[in-house]
């Protein structure tokens, strides 16, 4: 009385990629090799089942697409259906060739998935299954459909993890299932854009074979293996020299790396350990009383900047409480930096006559976004944070100058597309909505250009000090800059964690030789600045 | 499987339908009770038990990691390959590996989150988006400077995109709330993708690779 009067098996032969539909490809799913006897008896009933399965995923919505599953052994395509709940898929194709078998109840209302020891029941209309008497909720309730069993896309691993006994992973980008343990060479690709040079680095987790080519207006990298995994966050084109990558995709795994006007040269090389690419490209060097071409990002059109530059806001790093990092021999970087900042705002009143505000007078703390939002209160030309690094490798020395690494969500880009033209932010607004934050991101965005190359500026002078060619000029994604409405650049001056480095910088000599530096390269920015916005008339754009 | 195995089968997993409702009632109605978003179902789903032990369910199985820790002799971060406990769910598994990390390096490198740093949760969300919660230590440990930051922040989030692809990027939370920052310098009110230019450049003697094939110019 327990016999069940349907009972499907999800066993079927690696070619479900067409969804079974007429007799043929239905025949095909009882592939008898991995089906057990029971379910074999019970084939022709299955048989009906699964006709009935095929046309109700095959007859569902326009929208029907596929994921591909992937094992040891095979790779499969799988048809899956678009729900109003979400995307969904049966699961009797997702386990074919897994050997599992599959008993209905009497009335249909739940279907029980046996494989070795392991069961997996799914109720009808249910959001709650069970592996192994555990309960797994799903993102959309499980419903019987034609026979076939239907459960959400994105609750497959969750599921089947435990019921496989063996890492199931859900590639939601790539639309893969991966049931492994399989090893897949990941791609973790980041990209570092300054005035002078591009760097483009593919970070692989085992060693793959790139192919890399020069083309007409770009550089492509193939890598050769069956199938990759790709991390690339939308990296945004900056200083005329690399436009864009792209995950092209293909058979070959090809990646475009998009060129821009100011490329020279290109230098390829591949590292071991960890496995990698890196493509390093260059500009030529820009002649004296040559200008930096402006490059604007081509939906916008770049805001009429005024030439001079007046009015520059310092802002010291920490302060109060929030002490910094200290030296070994007891130096605070919240000194260091607001005595630097006072000698740098001397030496550009004074010698250059400059406007310069501090963000902070005395030893107290100011909120990071507070120091933006000063800056943009003055409606200052220049921002420059000052401060003194630390790091946990004794031997660090030298000094960084650092803008803003700008990489937008999706959603961001979607919403800085609908709001294309959408007023300025107001000076001063507290950045709290979502809202607030996004047009705040965008002010600094736009300003990307110039804090990279007053970056630039600030550590060819410095460099000469300090004597760190090095290390040179940085992106990250700091916070005292996001909210900037003008170029802006955070200055780690030296290595207060460095012994050495931490005597100089606790001498009064040494902060007037930083701050004079300081100053030569905002001077030389100034003046480069003047120049192209003085001369060439505003056309995004043109190179 | 024989015949009878299977109608056995039928008759337990009907008998554990009932015997799920009828001994699993109070948990079903309190998991229906929560607001169950889809967006956080790992979440909700975790309730049932709270915190599995790593070695939970997995029967000792072990995976291959990639873990980023700070070079000590040059600038930047360099990875580790290491064995740890498998486990089931994707935020089972990134607590595991971000607890690795807080353990330090086993090679010499050196650790990039202070000492006595907890994982306290982890979850992920749809999107590819994981949120890592760090106990009070993570800023507090931290030696200041930005470099020091970066490669805290880093080596988390780097660690867990080349280990995990379908996690594109990473929210790092201390004590369960959003912060601007761990010590004044990274942004975290938003979650990061990874930055594989921290990789610390080969030692000077190794810079000799040869460029490979620059392909013909058109």
């Amino acid at each position: 009385m327990w016999r069940d009067p349907q009972s499907a098996s999800c066993c079927s032969s690696s070619s479900a990629a067409t969804p079974c539909g007429r007799r043929g490809p239905a025949l095909r799913l009882i592939g008898l090799k991995a089906f057990d006897r029971v379910t074999s008896l019970r084939a022709a009933r299955a048989l009906a089942g699964l006709l009935a399965l095929g046309t109700a995923l095959s007859g569902a919505p326009a929208a029907a697409s596929s994921l591909t599953v992937l094992t040891a052994t095979q790779r499969r395509e799988v048809t899956t259906a678009a729900r109003p709940e979400g995307e969904v898929v049966a699961i009797a194709e997702v386990l074919a060739g897994l050997g599992v078998s599959a008993t209905s109840d009497a009335k249909g209302g739940a279907v029980t998935l046996q494989r070795g020891r392991h069961e997996l029941v799914l109720h009808h209309r249910k959001s709650l299954a069970s592996v192994d008497g555990d309960l797994k909720l799903l993102s959309a309730p499980a419903v019987l459909e034609g026979g076939l069993w239907l459960v959400p896309v994105d609750s497959l691993s969750r599921l089947l993890g435990p019921f496989l006994d063996r890492p199931v992973e859900w590639r939601m980008a790539q639309r893969i299932l991966v049931v492994g343990p399989i090893s897949i060479p990941r791609l973790t690709v980041s990209t570092f854009v300054s005035a002078d040079l591009a760097r483009v680095v593919f970070e692989a987790t085992e060693a793959v074979p790139f192919r890399v080519r020069q083309e007409t207006g770009r550089v492509t990298v193939a890598v050769l293996r069956d199938l990759v995994d790709v991390s690339l966050p939308p990296s945004r084109a900056a200083g005329g020299i690399l436009e864009s990558v792209q995950f092209v995709g293909g058979r070959e795994n090809v990646f475009s790396v998009a060129l821009g006007p100011r490329f020279q040269k290109l230098k390829a090389t591949e590292q071991e350990s960890p496995a990698r690419l890196v493509l390093e490209l260059t500009a030529p060097p820009l002649g004296p009383g040559e200008k930096a071409p402006a490059v604007v990002p081509a939906a916008r059109v770049a805001p009429a900047e005024e030439a001079a530059v007046r009015t520059v806001v310092i802002d010291p790093g920490h302060g109060g409480e929030n002490a910094g990092a200290q030296g070994p021999g007891g130096t605070l970087e919240k000194e260091v930096a607001l005595s630097i900042a006072r000698k740098l705002r001397a030496e550009l009143v004074n010698a250059r006559g400059l406007q310069v505000f501090l963000t902070r007078e005395k030893d107290e703390d100011v909120g990071l976004d507070d120091r933006s939002a000063i800056a943009n209160n003055y409606k200052a030309d220049l921002f420059v944070s000052i401060h003194a690094n630390a790091s946990r490798a004794r031997g660090a020395k030298g000094s960084e100058v650092y803008f803003l690494s700008y990489q937008a969500s999706d959603d961001e880009s979607r919403y800085a597309a609908q709001t294309e033209g959408a007023a300025e932010p107001v000076a001063g607004a507290v950045p709290g909505s979502e809202l607030a934050l996004i047009l705040w991101d965008m002010a600094q965005a736009e300003h990307l250009e110039e804090s990279s190359a007053l970056a630039s500026r600030i550590q060819e002078e410095l460099a000469v000090v300090t004597g760190s060619e090095g290390r040179g000029v940085k992106q990250a994604p700091f916070r005292v800059l996001v909210g900037a409405a003008m170029p802006a650049v955070l200055v780690e001056v030296a290595f207060i964690s460095n012994p050495e480095e931490e005597k100089q910088l606790a001498s009064d000599a040494y902060q007037a030789k930083i701050a004079a530096s300081l100053a030569r390269g905002i001077e030389r920015f100034r003046r480069e600045r003047s120049a192209r916005l003085g001369t060439a008339p505003t056309s995004p754009g043109a190179p | 499987m024989t015949a009878r195995q299977a109608n056995v089968l039928t008759a337990v997993g009907l008998a554990g339908l009932l015997a799920t409702v009828a001994f699993t009632a109070p948990r079903w109605a309190a998991l229906l009770r929560s607001p169950a978003t889809s967006v956080e179902t790992d979440e909700a789903a975790a309730e049932e038990t709270p915190r599995p032990a790593p070695e939970e369910g997995s029967a000792g199985r072990r995976i291959s990691v990639r873990l980023y820790f700070e070079a000590p002799d040059r600038d930047g971060l360099l990875p580790e390959e290491r064995e740890i406990a498998f486990s089931p769910d994707l935020a089972g598994q990134l607590r595991t590996v971000v607890e690795e990390l807080a353990k330090g390096s086993t090679t010499g490198l050196l650790a990039t989150l202070p000492p006595g740093t907890r994982v306290l949760e982890v979850f992920v969300q749809a999107r590819g988006v994981a949120h890592v919660d760090l106990s009070a230590e993570a800023g507090a440990g931290l030696p200041g400077g930005s470099r020091a930051e970066l490669f805290t922040v880093y080596s988390i989030v780097n660690t867990i995109v080349t280990n995990f692809p379908s996690v594109s990027r990473v929210r790092i939370l201390v004590d369960d709330r959003p912060l601007t920052s761990l010590g004044g310098h990274v942004d975290l009110s938003r979650p990061l993708p990874p930055d594989m230019t921290l990789v610390a450049l080969p030692a000077p003697s190794a810079e000799a690779s040869p460029p490979v094939s620059e392909g013909a110019r058109p």
